[in-house]
């Protein structure tokens, strides 16, 4: 036999306290029957400890069993909710599963059997809802502790990374010979990959977390930022980069997720060039006269993206071609970000040709505004 | 220009030392692994105008005493006391623009850069603030 205080705990709600007496008889061996006469006794007993089980019977004087069985839900879930009758009550049955959500009846007279087999399933019910509660928790835990891991460990490669570039610059400063000044620039190229590689995947992790923030934008000034800062990449210098805008006031949104999002697609555009062409362009064009929302294009003469590619580039780690080794992320934490703040993106691309991005962000109205 | 660098990596403290000297930007160039250490050195020659750093390059993450700390017992220690301006730039390699945010608050900072040392860019940045 158990100890005593393991019993697993059973408050019973019944205004005449013979039967009160009846269940505890009945179930003593394997539970504590807690009984109590009235519905405000009830809930002083249910704010002191927790319960497995509440049975409640349906004629409570003034008050009503069903009813008191909904009011605890929301407070107490985790009780399993059985409720007691004289008779066989179709109405009130229908309530009690429909409005209170009893896990299931006793039936007066209490037939000893009958009571010991229902309040067991009702306990392994609440066991199975506990075990699940508890899975849960430790899921989420394990959830959060991997995005703090990967988002720490990016943020903590970052340094040695840019370390690394600063050495290869100082020895390109002070003079090396070609051939090794041309393994210095590949390595450099290659810890560049891995620094912008490291960079979204902490946007990625930040766009997870991060609460919306309603700012004025300036499409214009953050394209050409973002086109600016990638000057310095391969091939870069000889792209024209044209911006068309009828933006004449700031445009209300999430200019953190703004950014992931021309960030990657003016980095695509830069990237994926036709290096035998002379005329390499990207063109930004921007319309804000709807008032309920922005739309953006984003137009190159590059390479260009087949149709069953175009299909699955928003797929993470998906990489349509083996020109300039991304990591196949980008586009998918675009996808990413574009749902967060409710965009529509399409498509338009054809190979040897150039892609046309085009996208639709909903306004957002400024709330201190 | 004499330079003062605050980071607590060894490598990054002689990679930037190297490119200043390269760009010819720096007469002299004192460096500390610890920010506690650079304070207190400053403290004893805070007097000594000929001997102050004209430009000090910090570093946001370190151990013990952090880049801010650094800034907020600086502003504590010497307020207005010095006589000679010294030029404060951030140069981390800190992917939290949000570290950025908050340094560019610091009226005693005068940029952030991010590393490696743009020796090109900080000449302009001081040019204009000599001017």
């Amino acid at each position: 036999m158990k100890p005593p205080e393991n019993k697993p705990k059973i408050l019973y709600l019944d205004d005449e306290p013979h039967n009160i007496t009846g269940l505890r008889a009945i179930l003593r061996k394997e539970y504590e029957v807690i009984g109590c006469l009235s519905v405000s006794e009830a809930y002083a007993l249910l704010k002191e400890e927790e319960y497995q089980i509440v049975v409640a019977d349906l004629k409570l004087g003034e008050d009503d069993g069903i009813d008191f069985l909904d009011d605890i839900r929301e407070e107490y879930p985790r009780p399993v909710k059985i409720l007691l009758t004289a008779f066989f009550d179709f109405a009130a049955a229908v309530k009690g599963i429909n409005k209170a959500k009893i896990f299931s009846y006793l039936f007066k007279p209490l037939n000893e059997d009958e009571v010991l087999s229902t309040i067991r399933i009702a306990h392994e019910h609440y066991l199975n809802n506990a075990l699940l509660e508890f899975k849960q928790d430790e899921l989420e835990k394990a959830h959060e502790e991997l995005n703090r891991f990967v988002y720490s460990a990016s943020h903590d490669m970052r340094a040695p990374l840019r370390s690394i570039i600063g050495i290869i610059k100082v020895a390109e400063m002070e003079g090396i010979d070609d051939r090794v000044k041309h393994y210095f620039s590949l390595i450099e190229r290659s810890v560049n990959q891995l620094d912008a590689f490291n960079l979204n995947l902490i946007s990625y992790f930040k766009n997870n977390k991060q609460e919306t923030v309603i700012e004025p934008i300036d499409f214009k000034e953050i394209a050409r930022d973002i086109f600016e800062q990638f000057q310095y990449y391969p091939g870069a210098e000889a792209i024209n980069f044209v911006i068309n805008t009828n933006q004449n006031e700031p445009w209300m949104g999430d200019l953190f997720r703004i950014k992931i999002i021309f960030n990657n697609l003016i980095t695509n555009a830069i990237k994926f060039q036709r290096s035998e062409i002379t005329n390499k362009h990207i063109i930004f064009t921007c319309d804000t006269t709807d008032s309920k929302k922005a739309t953006l294009i984003f137009e190159d003469n590059g390479i260009g993206i087949d149709e069953e590619d175009q299909k699955r580039i928003f797929e993470m780690f998906y990489r349509a071609t083996r020109q300039n080794s991304g990591s196949g992320i980008g586009l998918y934490i675009v996808k990413e970000a574009l749902n967060k703040i409710g965009a529509q993106i399409r498509i338009e691309s054809k190979p040897n040709i150039g892609t046309k991005f085009i996208l639709e962000i909903p306004t957002k109205q400024n709330i201190e505004a | 220009m004499k330079f003062l660098l605050i980071d607590d990596s060894e490598i990054e403290l002689y990679v930037t030392s190297r490119l200043l000297d390269n760009a010819g930007l720096s007469t002299s160039v004192l460096t500390f692994l610890e920010a506690k250490d650079a304070l207190s050195h400053l403290l004893t020659i805070k007097t000594e105008d000929q001997h102050l750093p004209d430009v000090i390059l910090l570093d946001i993450h370190m151990p013990t005493m952090s880049g801010f700390d650094f800034l907020d017992s600086y502003i504590q220690s010497f307020g207005s006391v010095l006589s000679k301006p010294i030029s404060i730039i951030i140069l981390s390699s800190t992917a939290d623009q949000k570290d950025f945010e908050k340094a560019a608050k610091y009226s005693i900072v005068k940029g952030v850069f991010d590393k490696p040392l743009d020796t090109g860019r900080l000449k302009t940045l001081l040019e204009e603030i000599n001017t």
